[in-house]
């Protein structure tokens, strides 16, 4: 494991490797800085790159893109009240109310800083995780992949937001079936072609990642022309003061980040539940709170620290298993296979090396991206007075060539259209849309494994120990759903009201027993487009309801 | 205690559920022309995609309201954001644009077609002035030079234009 570590490192850091990786972590802080990109659209910008490139490079873009966009995401969050992504949302509490007092620098400061240890621990843990997780992985067979891969999908088409508590599974199954479409994985036949040749190879993941995802939020950011932020920020002073917050609420960064790991490695589970919960832990575990969503640091730091170290908790069950557990991470499988990389027990066997080369990446892209937002704060806070008009004209030409790369067929254009057109719907209908491409990731290895299993085990497949395990779980997911969805709901409720209960009412006794002053309830905007209309200087609404684009972090 | 509530009818929920249920009932119905091995997995997913969409039309037209919860509705209107509420004109007028977009690389070829469509797109709905228009079209498309000939991009030839491509490639190893 040491050698593969360190072979991985070496590999690494070469200079045209390394340089993927500042590519990588460019696009990803830009694609954290516009509210409505996100990792997932900036990965799916980046793919059509990844065609033909060898192996470490292009993990190391793409691993450095994700690593990064919950970094910068602090930036609108912070100068306008506004989160750049969803796992954002909770530093707006205290972040934005410490700019308006003057401090944006300090809670800028602070938030890098502890997004970096955060990103840090991730990978760390990322390195411990592996070794020992290695023995369970390899005795997972095709049965417990395959049930896997239907617990990931449920998992996320439940605690996905939505209208309606199954639409998230509608879409989950909808995406499964158009993964089937093109040629048949175990008979010489074409499935649903009707005679197109376009459609022998199937559809290309990256115009389904596109025309579902960059379409809508490209339409929607022209639609508002709106920059995110009239502040023409210099921010001067302040960022060192923040990063010695963090050093000196280092406990806290541990914590929030150990905690980012593990809720991270729930399929479903997005950025932004995790980073509510850590508000709410955060909030809960000091007796001085008075200062809390009044521009309290702390309140920062926590949020900071799990948002980046969950992304090494979505890695595990990706990498490990080939379950995504997110939009984000089903890209990055899409990016994987696209370099004949099969995550699951293949990799841990024949590539461990490329799997540290994963971890190490998560780790310095996190330093690097929190140099490059010390050094050019200034110049980075400009980007966030960009009109839209004047980039998203740009992207779409770039979604445009960009999706031309999957097949060089016009039919890639015409298909992209079609399934934007597709994604719109959905968005409007209020449904999520992460669903559907992880089904659409999964149906092919789903399939797969399906057909191995039945080969080896005809139906004794349905009596093994992890398989009837798995299932149980799985079942347990979905009754959850029907008959509790205000309980289950509350994993991805954005609001710290909301989130926890369980943990919070556990966290009331304890203090009741030890006669501890006993929390209260921290309400909080019912949408983050009021908290820009009300400066989020005050909570003006209680309730469940979401942060902007708190929908779409699952979708990312 | 959960208060039973739910949000009112969606059409677009509607719409697409029932879009949802003929495509699951088309895929279940093809695929009784394919071999038993490739079958399985094909129905096997549309049987239980007709059924979901099943409950979930009746729950769309309000004949099913189990399962919805204060907090559920609540997050129903959260997330009935203003991106969900986009203007039904306003989001064609955009896809528009980029259908002429995709139909003039078609038709001239990426080269001509992306700075032809940038200028135009940047003038009109930008309102960007003549010159600032031109300059962002003529950036975009020496970008588009550059980043073909180092990462041997394929680039759309029009079918008016045959030799729509004459940008050379330059091998550089990675």
């Amino acid at each position: 494991m040491l050698e593969a570590a360190l072979a991985a490192l070496a590999a690494l850091i070469q200079p045209t490797n390394l340089l993927f990786l500042g590519l990588g972590v460019l696009v990803g802080l830009a694609a954290g800085l516009i509210p409505g990109l996100g990792g997932s659209v900036g990965l799916a910008l980046l793919l059509p790159l990844v065609y033909g490139m060898d192996p470490v490079p292009a993990m190391a873009m793409m691993i450095g893109l994700l690593a990064v966009n919950n970094t910068s995401d602090t930036f609108p969050a912070v100068l306008l009240g506004v989160p750049g992504s969803a796992g954002g949302a909770a530093t707006i509490l205290d972040g934005h109310p410490l700019a308006k007092q003057g401090q944006a620098g300090r809670a800028l400061g602070a938030a890098f800083t502890a997004s970096m240890f955060g990103g840090i621990i991730g990978a760390i843990a990322l390195f411990i995780v592996i070794p020992v997780a290695e023995p369970i992985v390899l005795a997972a067979g095709s049965p417990e992949l395959f049930m896997l891969a239907i617990f990931g999908l449920s998992m996320v088409g439940i605690l996905s937001r939505g209208r309606s508590p199954i639409a998230g599974i509608l879409l989950g199954a909808l995406g499964l079936l158009l993964s089937t479409l093109g040629s048949a994985p175990a008979s010489p036949e074409y499935r649903y072609t009707f005679g197109i040749g376009y459609l022998v190879d199937g559809l290309p993941l990256v115009i389904v990642v596109m025309g579902m995802f960059a379409i809508p939020e490209l339409i929607e950011l022209i639609r508002r022309d709106r920059t995110i932020s009239e502040i023409g920020a210099t921010l001067t002073g302040g960022r060192f003061e923040g990063a010695t917050d963090v050093f000196r609420h280092k406990w806290l960064v541990v914590r929030s980040s150990i905690i980012g790991v593990i809720l991270g490695a729930i399929p479903g589970v997005g950025g932004s539940a995790t980073t509510w919960i850590m508000y709410g832990l955060t909030s809960q575990s000091y007796r001085d709170k008075s200062k809390f969503g009044k521009g309290d640091i702390r309140g920062v730091i926590g949020p900071e620290a799990a948002n980046n170290s969950t992304d090494a908790g979505h890695l595990l069950p990706t990498l490990l298993f080939g379950v995504p557990a997110g939009a984000s991470m089903a890209v990055l499988l899409g990016g994987m296979v696209l370099l004949g990389v099969q995550p699951g027990p293949q990799l841990i066997q024949n590539d461990l090396p490329l799997l540290m080369t994963v971890a190490w990446s998560l780790a310095l892209a996190n330093i690097l991206g929190t140099a490059i937002c010390f050094l050019l704060r200034n110049r980075i806070a400009k980007l966030t007075v960009i009109r839209p008009g004047r980039l998203v004209p740009f992207l779409m030409v770039a979604m445009m060539i960009g999706a031309f790369q999957s097949t060089a067929n016009l039919g890639d254009l015409i298909v992209l259209l079609v399934i934007g057109a597709f994604g719109w719907g959905v968005q409007r209908a209020g449904w999520p849309r992460a669903p559907f491409l992880i089904g659409f990731v999964l149906g092919p290895v789903s399939e797969r494994y399906l057909h191995i299993s039945i080969d080896l085990y005809g139906t004794e497949m349905l009596a093994r120990p992890g398989v009837l395990v798995i299932g149980a779980l799985t079942i347990a997911i979905l009754v959850l759903g029907f008959i509790r969805p205000k309980a289950l709901r509350t994993i991805q409720s954005p609001t710290p009201q909301g989130v926890g209960g369980p943990i919070r009412n556990l966290v009331r006794r304890v203090r009741q027993r030890f006669d501890l002053p006993v929390t209260e309830s921290i309400t909080v905007p019912a949408n983050a487009e009021s908290a820009e209309e009300s400066g989020a200087q005050k909570p003006t609404a209680t309730g469940s309801a979401a942060s902007i684009d708190a929908a779409k972090d699952n979708e990312r | 205690m959960t208060t039973i509530r739910r949000a009112k009818a969606s059409v677009p929920g509607i719409i697409l559920t029932a879009l949802s249920l003929a495509i699951f009932v088309f895929a279940l119905i093809e695929a009784q022309e394919f071999r038993p091995i490739s079958q399985w997995f094909p129905v096997g997913v549309s049987a239980i995609g007709v059924v979901l969409a099943l409950v979930v039309t009746l729950w769309e037209v309000g004949v099913v309201t189990w399962g919805v919860s204060e907090s559920l509705e609540a997050d129903a209107t959260a997330s009935d954001s203003e991106s969900s509420r986009s203007p039904l004109r306003g989001w064609l007028m955009y896809m528009a644009w980029l259908v002429v977009l995709a139909a003039g690389m078609m038709v001239l070829g990426a080269v001509i077609a992306v700075p032809v469509w940038l200028f135009v797109f940047f003038h009109f709905v930008s309102k960007e002035s003549w010159i600032r228009s031109a300059l962002y079209a003529l950036a975009a498309l020496l970008v588009i030079v550059v980043l073909t000939a180092l990462l041997h991009l394929f680039l759309p030839i029009g079918y008016l234009v045959p030799s729509g491509d004459w940008i050379p490639r330059i091998n550089i190893r990675f």
